[in-house]
């Protein structure tokens, strides 16, 4: 936005600046103790002014090809050229209205005009460049205004993105239930107790420095999972069968931290849990030459009650998150998922070449 | 006195390990049965008895407020649950208490408290009335949950041709079957999506798709013909009713 028509009062000053700077070619064409000094004044005044109008667009210029800190020779050309054309009008201007006068109040100053037009002309080109420098100066100050809130604004997004993330991953629910499962067997089996808040000790651990580790490995990110899934073991017991099958070299696949963690989430509480008899999880993970290719398998029962209240389409969320998360990372990347009559079936392919070269996640 | 009979029902096997702990603590409560779903809770309340229920809310087959709505309204109930999000509709479907997971042993027997002040005593809302308050705002039933004796039927709204009243209670019909459920078809009709049911005659709401044609039936007296063969009779009020909702339909 321009710094001066956008303020009527910045526009005001400017101009009545102009008007006053007029002083400077009448007193070069008159001196101030003579007589016809006010006259020469009126007759500056006007195309002064019409300088200083003529000399506002010069701030689309400035933003355009910045002066500084670009500060190419062309840019100087560019400008030279102009203050010279701006200098050379107004000193036709400045000898039209001698004329004017002239004829109106006899006297020499046309003569004065053409006589002057060396100093004239420089004094043009000075004006020409204080307005150059200082739109120069407005615009940086606004580039880097406008830079410093792009910055906050994108920090900002980024952490937003981290904490979306990380109420994403761990449930209360799931946090809630496993305190309640420790509680229930500190008397009936202490031992199980204790290795159960090892297991939420880990994948807590793995889960809240989801920020920090940005991309790891399929096997680590499977490690992770297998700590979930023994969690959910202990609470669901013989529902919960669990059939994770990688095909090695799929394990060296650097993925980003906690992407298939959803898909895992989801595959329980939307499918097995809802299951009076319960069922198999079913992971696999392959890769072809180009990419890498994991599908979570588990049943469901169509039959299950509605869900109740804010958590409903929550699994759906968590599916959300890991398509928007693919997408920032990846070109190329798919996740689809398909139901049948009593099994649920998430897909995800990774392209290799960018997985393994990620264009790498916004940080805070 | 004889000591109190406790169901408790959830289908995580260590909550319920803790509350069989905690019941087995106390000579003055029995532990007559333990479910692992929303249905064998059904079941074992019928089979058993008991007194006082503990019930998760979500479980397979049927949650905890479908099973409430279905179970004895002599029954206290305690829910246990990890969702803070229920701890309100809980109240409102007269719940006695509320155990938000995990719960200390003196939360526990502050629970029993409460039912012992209120156990015996009729929970006053129907199951209709529970049906309503367990549902979030806004939102419609996606099923209707029955029971017959000890069996226990689910019927997606979607099958249902319509509903009469009949006293206490209303009939649901769908094709050839049809089931009592103590409710009003004022709580039913509350329950159901207006823009797939339309309350045609003060006793009856209808399944808006569901109609073939209307007829009169007599000088100033209509009935819609269903897909199914029945015949429902249309009143005065519930005519420009039924026009509204072909409209909405049509357009």
């Amino acid at each position: 936005m321009h710094p001066l028509l956008s303020e009527r009062r910045a526009l005001v000053a400017y101009l009545a600046a102009w008007l006053a700077l007029s002083y400077l070619p009448a007193s070069m064409l008159a001196s101030p103790g003579d007589g016809r000094f006010l006259l020469v004044l009126a007759a500056a005044a006007p195309s002064t002014l019409l300088f200083g109008v003529a000399a506002l667009p010069v701030y689309y210029l400035c933003r355009a090809v910045p002066l500084w800190p670009t500060g190419a020779g062309h840019v100087l050309r560019v400008h030279a050229a102009l203050g010279l054309a701006w200098a050379v009008a107004w000193w036709v201007l400045l000898l039209l209205a001698a004329h004017l006068l002239d004829w109106a109040v006899p006297g020499e100053l046309a003569g004065e005009v053409e006589q002057r037009w060396g100093a004239l002309l420089a004094l043009g080109a000075v004006l020409y460049l204080a307005v150059v420098a200082f739109y120069t100066l407005v615009v940086s100050t606004q580039r880097a205004r406008a830079l410093e809130r792009r910055a906050v604004a994108a920090s900002l997004r980024a952490r937003e993105a981290q904490l979306s993330l990380l109420k994403a991953q761990v449930h209360p629910h799931f946090l809630f239930n496993s305190l309640n499962a420790i509680s229930a067997l500190t008397v009936e089996d202490p031992r199980r107790a204790r290795e159960l808040c090892v297991l939420l000790a880990d994948f807590l651990r793995g889960s809240l420095a989801v920020g920090e580790r940005g991309m790891v490995s399929l096997d680590e990110e499977l490690r992770l999972a297998r700590a979930y899934l023994d969690i959910e073991r202990i609470r669901l017991g013989d529902r919960l069968a669990v059939d994770i099958r990688v095909s090695p070299p799929a394990g060296e696949v650097r993925l980003p931290a906690l992407l298939l963690q959803p898909l895992v989430e989801n595959a329980i509480t939307h499918g097995i849990a809802t299951c009076a008899q319960g069922g198999t999880l079913s992971l696999e993970a392959r890769i072809t030459p180009s990419m890498l290719v994991v599908t979570v398998t588990n049943p469901f029962d169509p039959q299950a009650p509605p869900r109740r209240g804010r958590e409903s389409g929550s699994g759906g969320m968590g599916l959300t998150n890991v398509s928007r998360r693919i997408s920032t990372f990846y070109h190329g990347a798919i996740l689809t998922t398909r139901r049948e009559a009593d099994r649920f079936t998430s897909t995800l392919v990774l392209p290799l070449e960018q997985g393994e070269t990620p264009r790498g996640e916004a940080r805070p | 006195m004889s000591p109190r009979k406790v169901l408790v029902a959830d289908d995580e096997a260590p909550a319920r390990a803790l509350l069989r702990e905690l019941v087995a603590a106390r000579p003055r409560l029995l532990l007559v049965g333990e479910a692992a779903n929303g249905l064998e809770a059904v079941e074992l309340a019928h089979a058993q008895g008991p007194e006082l229920v503990f019930l998760d809310v979500q479980m397979p087959r049927l949650d905890g407020f479908e099973v409430l709505e279905l179970l004895d309204r002599r029954i206290g109930v305690i829910f246990t649950t990890a969702y803070d999000q229920y701890a309100l509709r809980a109240f409102e479907v007269n719940a006695v208490d509320y155990l938000l997971k995990p719960f200390t042993e003196a939360r526990f027997e502050q629970a029993l408290e409460r039912a012992e002040d209120r156990l015996g005593a009729l929970r006053p809302a129907t199951a209709g009335a529970l049906a309503a308050a367990a549902r979030p705002v806004g939102s419609f039933a996606e099923r209707l949950v029955i029971k017959d004796g000890a069996r226990v039927e689910i019927l997606p709204v979607g099958d249902l041709d319509y509903a009469r009243a009949q006293g206490d209670y209303v009939e649901l019909v769908s094709g050839k079957r049809s089931w009592l459920k103590e409710q009003t078809l004022q709580d039913l009709e509350s329950a159901l999506d207006p823009a797939r049911f339309v309350r045609v005659h003060r006793s009856y709401i209808v399944q808006g798709s569901r109609i073939l044609r209307i007829e009169p039936a007599s000088k100033d007296s209509r009935v819609a013909v269903l897909t199914c063969g029945a015949r429902i009779p249309v009143s005065e009020t519930g005519l420009p009713r039924l026009q509204r909702w072909l409209e909405q339909g049509s357009r």
